[in-house]
């Protein structure tokens, strides 16, 4: 009889501790992959869902891929823009016109647009973050254009599916080096932190075209831009992708307050240690019209000192990189010793010079610190209250940068000699 | 088990950036007030708390001594109970009804102390490995978020908030009053003060790392919100593109550290009002106090009350985890009971 009782309490333990009450099968799941928050016309929001359609994710022969149906191929994804009063009560609207209960686990963007980021956003993070379902790691970002206009523009050529397209395309900052990686949680964090503030991937929807001429060059007295002369939605080109993404966007607290260019970028990532690598142009030193790019790669972490003198933070940054030429348009042997000096004397001051600009325009325009200086700053505290009361980020403002660029190119690839071309003229 | 809780945020919201700090305070605290409360069992060699408050106050004392202890280790089930299904609510099934989840610990806390203490030292000594082999993943699992300028301004909040707020904290430590019932099974007062000693060594170690490893992944003050500190680490958790959402897999090792936690407090009310009142067995009070213990934990009204109610309980919970013993000690002293200089038999 005592085994039949023992017998009954396991039977009865397998059936109950299975979760019946909160099953979630699988196929009854619609998977968000990103969402896009604007300003709403008739409620607070408009919310935009892009939905995977999972029976087209396979990599079938079909060769279907994503951004709605197109051409009468099959998406991989669908995308539905509805106005609600706030993000969570916007599920159970979708919930009445798609037959599947939304699924938050895999979504892996979250796009707002600056309109809304304008207005200060962290209610929504806040939202987000209370929400067990939101992945906390899930990449943030700015859009210049509405969030559903480019979540719209998105069409994943090269990949079938959508999820692994944001995965790549948003962390191809660290081989870029023009845009930033941050995370709904970095955001979160930042926005109530008092030593550093949120950034994030400035994305936008290329309506350009090939012909386009804007770019941030002119402000920098360029004749030409450089790769990173753009904001995002500027490049000029002539795609089927139009979304794109160049450039941070810069909030101060939880409002968004202005744009870093590609360039900028550079140098944000050079100050926050989060740079990796990247290909830059320069003006040749020695002939003013032609053009010299390098591989510009991190070779020890950035260092970061701050003294505070008279209430003024001091800032003291030591950077190190090492090049690598990958061009030299005017064919000078800069593989001469003596000639890389010089070649190596200019980067540096040019990296040098661009940072203290890009420092000027957060500091003195956005008031600022993404860069996180106050971490090192606040060091110099002995208790949370002193830090509060010194106020770092009014303080940040009346700071003063001294940088130290230490630049050494290391490699040739695979041409150690460069010899110009001869013709009929002699040497050119 | 406290650890896997709310433990991390509450040395977070005393002490600052410097929760570390608090943290080592308590743990050199915890450590000077064994060292008081082992004085009680020197004089008493091989006896358990309840035979030495017979001892030095009498059967009243005894019967107060069970009492306190048991009504205790019953406040501290109701509230570990209800937290902890509510935190299975928010975190894992949210659909399931509160009761159904509360149920499933205090069935398998019923049939363990049910099964004896031995069997319940068995099964810790079987889970314990798993359960530490799983924290220390998550540990080391988030290493790549370390920052270690998150604990600047290196006082935090202060030091008098610090020593003032911490010194409460020492309630984190009164789970060792098991080791008042187990005295006589330790056998000699070596083996008591090793295993008490070791103990708090143990303890203070995985509380310090968890409280540290915390402070340098969330910065202040979003680590003073922060639900769930060691699952809130857990779900940062991933490798590539390939391994991500790895929390789920901590779940069991969370479940089954809370149902020893459980376990165990609850063997200690039931041996409690056994010793206390001189009873010949335990069994017929297991279920009556399984009903009582479910039912306490549904008083509050919200997971919010709870946590008010915990506070209390990590508060005032040195009264009856240290203050006691340290009471018998002073009586013993006074009324000259015990032995100062006694020495144990050989085990």
């Amino acid at each position: 009889m005592k085994k039949v009782i023992i017998l009954l309490i396991l039977i009865t333990f397998c059936v109950s501790l299975t979760a019946c009450y909160d099953a979630r099968e699988v196929d009854d799941l619609a998977y968000v992959i990103a969402i896009g928050l604007d300003k709403g016309k008739n409620s607070s929001l408009k919310i935009t869902f892009q939905i995977a359609i999972p029976k087209n994710l396979g990599g079938g022969g079909d060769g279907s891929q994503g951004g709605g149906s197109q051409g009468g191929k099959s998406s991989a994804f669908e995308n539905i823009t509805i106005e609600a009063p706030a993000i969570n009560p916007s599920f159970d609207m979708v919930n009445a016109f798609v037959g599947r209960d939304l699924l938050l686990s895999h979504t892996k963007a979250v796009i707002v647009s600056e309109e809304l980021a304008k207005e200060g956003i962290l209610h929504l993070v806040r939202e987000m973050i209370r929400n067990r379902e939101f992945r906390r790691k899930m990449t943030f970002v700015v859009s210049r254009t509405t969030a559903e206009e480019y979540i719209r523009s998105i069409n994943p050529a090269l990949e079938i599916n959508p999820a692994k397209y944001y995965d790549l395309h948003y962390n191809s900052g660290r081989y870029t080096g023009t845009s930033p990686y941050l995370t709904l949680l970095n955001m979160y964090n930042r926005m109530m932190s008092a030593d550093r503030q949120p950034a994030a991937i400035l994305a936008s929807v290329n309506k350009s075209g090939l012909e386009s001429n804007k770019s941030t060059a002119e402000n920098k007295n360029r004749n030409t831009p450089f790769e990173a002369d753009f904001y995002s939605g500027d490049i000029p080109k002539k795609s089927s992708l139009p979304a794109e993404i160049m450039g941070t966007a810069v909030f101060d607290g939880s409002k968004f307050v202005g744009e870093l260019d590609g360039e900028s970028t550079y140098h944000y990532l050079l100050g926050c240690n989060e740079y990796g690598r990247a290909v830059w142009t320069f003006n040749d030193p020695l002939h003013s019209n032609q053009k010299i790019n390098l591989t510009v790669i991190k070779n020890r972490d950035t260092q970061v000192r701050v003294k505070i003198l008279n209430g003024i933070p001091n800032i003291n940054v030591s950077i190190d990189l090492e090049g690598d030429i990958i061009s030299i348009h005017s064919g000078e042997n800069y593989e001469d010793p003596e000639k890389l000096k010089v070649l190596e004397n200019y980067v540096n001051q040019h990296i040098k010079n661009g940072f203290i600009n890009t420092f000027n325009i957060l500091s003195k325009k956005y008031k600022s610190d993404i860069y996180g200086f106050g971490r090192s700053a606040k060091v110099l505290f002995p208790t949370w209250k002193s830090w509060e009361n010194f106020n770092w980020e009014k303080r940040f403002s009346q700071s003063n940068m001294n940088v130290k660029v230490n630049f050494h190119i290391r490699r040739g690839g695979l041409i150690i000699k460069s010899h110009p071309a001869v013709s009929s003229e002699g040497k050119e | 088990m406290q650890v896997f809780l709310n433990l991390p945020m509450q040395f977070v919201q005393i002490g600052g950036t410097a929760a570390w700090l608090a943290a080592v305070y308590t743990a050199i605290l915890s450590f000077i007030v064994f060292f008081i409360v082992s004085q009680l069992f020197k004089r008493f060699p091989n006896k358990d708390i309840y035979e030495i408050g017979k001892e030095t106050a009498g059967k009243a004392g005894q019967i107060i001594i069970g009492i306190v202890l048991a009504g205790y280790s019953l406040f501290a089930i109701s509230i570990i109970l209800r937290e902890f299904s509510e935190d299975l609510k928010t975190i894992v099934m949210p659909l399931s009804p509160l009761s159904l989840l509360a149920t499933f610990f205090i069935i398998s806390a019923v049939i363990s102390v049910n099964l004896g203490l031995e069997t319940l030292l068995r099964v810790s000594a079987v889970f314990v490995p798993i359960i530490t082999v799983g924290y220390f993943i998550i540990i080391f699992g988030v290493s790549p978020y370390y920052d270690f300028t998150r604990i600047m301004p290196i006082l935090g909040s202060g030091l008098t908030d610090i020593l003032g707020q911490g010194f409460p904290r020492i309630s984190l430590y009164t789970a060792i009053l098991i080791l008042y019932l187990l005295a006589p099974f330790l056998k000699t007062y070596d083996n008591f003060k090793k295993v008490g000693y070791w103990t708090l060594g143990l303890s203070n170690f995985f509380i310090i790392t968890s409280v540290l490893a915390f402070t340098i992944v969330i910065p202040y003050p979003t680590s003073s919100e922060t639900y769930l500190p060691i699952y809130a680490l857990s779900r940062l958790i991933h490798v590539g593109r390939f391994f991500d959402r790895v929390e789920s897999v901590f779940m069991p090792i969370w479940v089954l550290a809370a149902a020893i936690y459980l376990s165990i407090a609850f063997f200690v009310v039931c041996y409690s009002i056994m010793k206390g009142f001189d009873l010949p067995s335990m069994k017929p009070l297991i279920i009556p106090v399984a009903i009582i213990a479910f039912t306490l934990s549904f008083i509050s009204q919200s997971i919010f009350e709870t946590f008010k109610s915990e506070v209390i309980f990590r508060t005032w919970g040195m009264i009856p985890g240290f203050g006691l013993p340290i009471l018998l000690l002073l009586i013993a002293i006074i009324r000259k009971k015990g032995s100062p200089q006694s020495k144990s038999p050989p085990a």
